[in-house]
């Protein structure tokens, strides 16, 4: 007794089924597409910014001390409103549909960092107050230690925000900056630090980066 | 995109694709959902009510069945008192025109098997003593037996009482099983006969044997044992029968594993259906596709359990590292929209859809705000039970542990 098969309705039901997904993973795509497009907006901002401070810093071989403070200051805010940013970026790492502007998007911040590093090290050179580290915090994405690497750093700038300045890189991107720090810094491994030219391999305890901080910058945590 | 994607993507294609499929087969036959054929005449039938200790319900039961709409003269019932210690067996045989037969206690099956000896009428229907039916349960259900290919009709099951968590879920569900156990009937492709008020043709029950003793969900045998002799099954949606479930949860998993474990031995016993075309929508679609439903039921429970614990086991060691202290935690809203929140939405939607047209084809109001302690115990609590109740049903039967009824 050979029973109906009713092959119309498994027809149709895959043809639906088949629809709703490919429905899902444009939504997928174009998800991932316009995070970029958000990205690529922040960045933007952020290029503003950054010709805002480049400006003040070229000024100051006309104002000369008096400056220092002021341009320690607008580098340190904007520098926060970069490190929202930077985050985001991160993030996007994990998502499922990665549109390929990310890249370019990734290398740009990535030199939007290293300049704002480069005027607080020569702020440190000509200024004679200031009071401030910069940590050079290089990553990588199969680098186990690097989430808590990461956590430390954003701790301590929680609890030293005007005297710890982090510079978060991707030790993968593909620019001759990048290339040039590792190679002057011997750097090789992730994580590493560069904290005031100093290099740190391997994961650094909270514990320590306070240690470094009291005993070599007077920076210590107050009572 | 990484592997564990891949297999989430195919586990929600599939998903998608039932509740397409069933969707589509309602849907086809929306307009004739309601409608019974009409008897044209009015065949004799038994009741075989098997109890055991069923003092407190067995007087609705009896007193529904005598007050069917049905010819009195063609209605006969059989109580088979199974070895019951109460007072049962005195409170039938205050029931002039019930006949009562006592057995020791051997289980339904053999109660049920034992009732059938005494049957001559041409149709014979089950009752549970805990159940009763509902005034015109018969006129809806009798015209589908005209049919010489149909040898059973099923009934729509429905619960009375919402007065525990449990009962609200169960409520729900069994409102969407009278929606599916219709999609089913209307696909060819039913395999459970519910014990309360199943309705045989007496010739093919007896000449396949009756029930089967040894099984721990005799309901679900008989029903594959007809399928794989090409014997059709029909439902109607509107032959109501109340039946008593499980108030808490202890009760609710005793009955589950039960009824999973059964369902699979019965698998097991009949799996020369599976896949095959020759056995219809039933051996090809639903048999296959149940079985993919329990390892879908599975690996999700164990991959979301493995990725949540694994997220918080980083979370806290990471956290350890800067001495438990307080960060603020910033939350971005695009960091939870991705392909996941496409297929969320749409189950979502396949949910609403489904709770609404189940609960109105059952026959009932949809009162949101009546029922709103029941919509929420299903949505959030029931899947999570029933891969739990499944789960364990497979490593039960795979491990062959003690059969309990």
């Amino acid at each position: 007794m050979v029973n109906k098969i009713d092959w119309e309705f498994y027809l149709i039901s895959a043809i639906i089924t088949f629809i709703i997904l490919l429905a899902g993973i444009f939504f997928g795509m174009f998800i991932g597409k316009e995070k970029v497009s958000s990205l690529e907006q922040n960045l933007e901002d952020l290029r503003v910014r950054q010709d805002d401070a480049t400006l003040s810093f070229s000024l100051m071989s006309i104002f000369g001390n008096k400056s220092c403070s002021i341009i320690q200051h607008e580098l340190g805010d904007t520098m926060t409103q970069a490190a929202e940013l930077g985050k985001e970026i991160t993030s996007y790492q994990n998502e499922k549909f990665k549109d390929e502007g990310y890249i370019q998007t990734k290398k740009d911040y990535t030199l939007i960092q290293i300049r704002y590093w480069s005027y607080l090290e020569r702020l440190k050179q000509e200024c004679n107050n200031t009071n401030f580290i910069t940590i050079l915090y290089f990553y990588s994405g199969e680098c186990g230690d690097c989430s808590k690497q990461g956590l430390i750093l954003d701790y301590l700038k929680q609890t030293h925000p005007n005297n710890v300045m982090n510079f978060a890189l991707d030790y993968d991107v593909d620019l001759n900056v990048i290339r040039l720090l590792k190679s002057v810094y011997n750097v090789t491994t992730t994580p590493t630090l560069i904290i005031n030219d100093k290099k740190y391999t391997g994961l650094v305890e909270l514990g320590q980066l306070e240690e470094v901080l009291c005993k070599d910058f007077s920076i210590c945590k107050m009572s | 995109m990484e592997t564990i994607d891949f297999i989430y993507l195919g586990i929600y294609t599939i998903m998608i694709y039932c509740s397409v499929l069933w969707f589509s087969v309602f849907f086809r036959n929306r307009k004739s959902v309601y409608d019974n054929p009409k008897p044209k005449r009015f065949p004799s039938i038994t009741f075989l009510v098997p109890v055991h200790n069923g003092r407190k319900n067995i007087r609705k039961c009896l007193d529904s069945l005598l007050d069917l709409k049905y010819p009195k003269e063609k209605l006969n019932v059989i109580v088979i008192d199974d070895g019951s210690t109460d007072s049962t067996a005195e409170v039938v045989r205050k029931y002039k025109d019930v006949k009562l037969i006592q057995q020791e206690h051997s289980g339904k099956a053999s109660a049920m098997n034992n009732g059938l000896k005494y049957v001559t009428t041409e149709l014979v229907g089950c009752m549970d003593a805990d159940s009763f039916p509902t005034k015109d349960y018969l006129m809806n259900l009798v015209g589908y037996l005209e049919d010489k290919k149909i040898s059973v009709a099923t009934p729509a099951m429905r619960v009375l009482k919402t007065d525990s968590i449990p009962r609200k879920i169960q409520w729900i569900e069994y409102n969407v099983m009278i929606f599916l156990r219709k999609a089913f009937s209307l696909f060819n492709c039913e395999f459970v006969i519910p014990g309360p008020g199943g309705l045989y043709k007496t010739s093919v029950l007896k000449k396949l044997g009756g029930f089967d003793e040894g099984n721990l969900t005799e309901d679900t045998e008989i029903a594959f044992k007809l399928q794989d002799h090409g014997y059709k099954i029909k439902n109607s949606i509107n032959a109501y029968v109340y039946t008593d479930d499980p108030k808490n949860f202890k009760s609710l998993w005793k009955q589950r594993i039960r009824w999973y474990r059964g369902y699979l031995q019965n698998v097991k016993k009949y799996s020369h259906m599976i896949a095959r075309p020759k056995y219809g929508n039933l051996g090809l679609f639903l048999l296959p596709m149940n079985l993919l439903w329990i390892f879908i039921f599975a690996f999700m429970l164990f991959s979301q359990l493995y990725l949540w614990s694994g997220d918080a086991i980083s979370f806290i060691t990471d956290w350890s590292h800067i001495g438990f202290n307080m960060m603020p935690i910033h939350f971005r809203v695009s960091s939870f929209l991705d392909i996941y929140t496409f297929f969320a939405i749409t189950f979502f939607i396949i949910t609403l859809l489904l709770l609404g047209f189940s609960t109105t084809y059952a026959g009932e109001k949809i009162n949101l705000r009546k029922r709103i302690k029941s919509y929420l115990a299903f949505f959030f609590i029931y899947p999570f039970l029933m891969s739990m109740f499944w789960l364990m049903a497979f490593v039960y039967e795979a491990t062959g542990a003690k059969r309990k009824w």
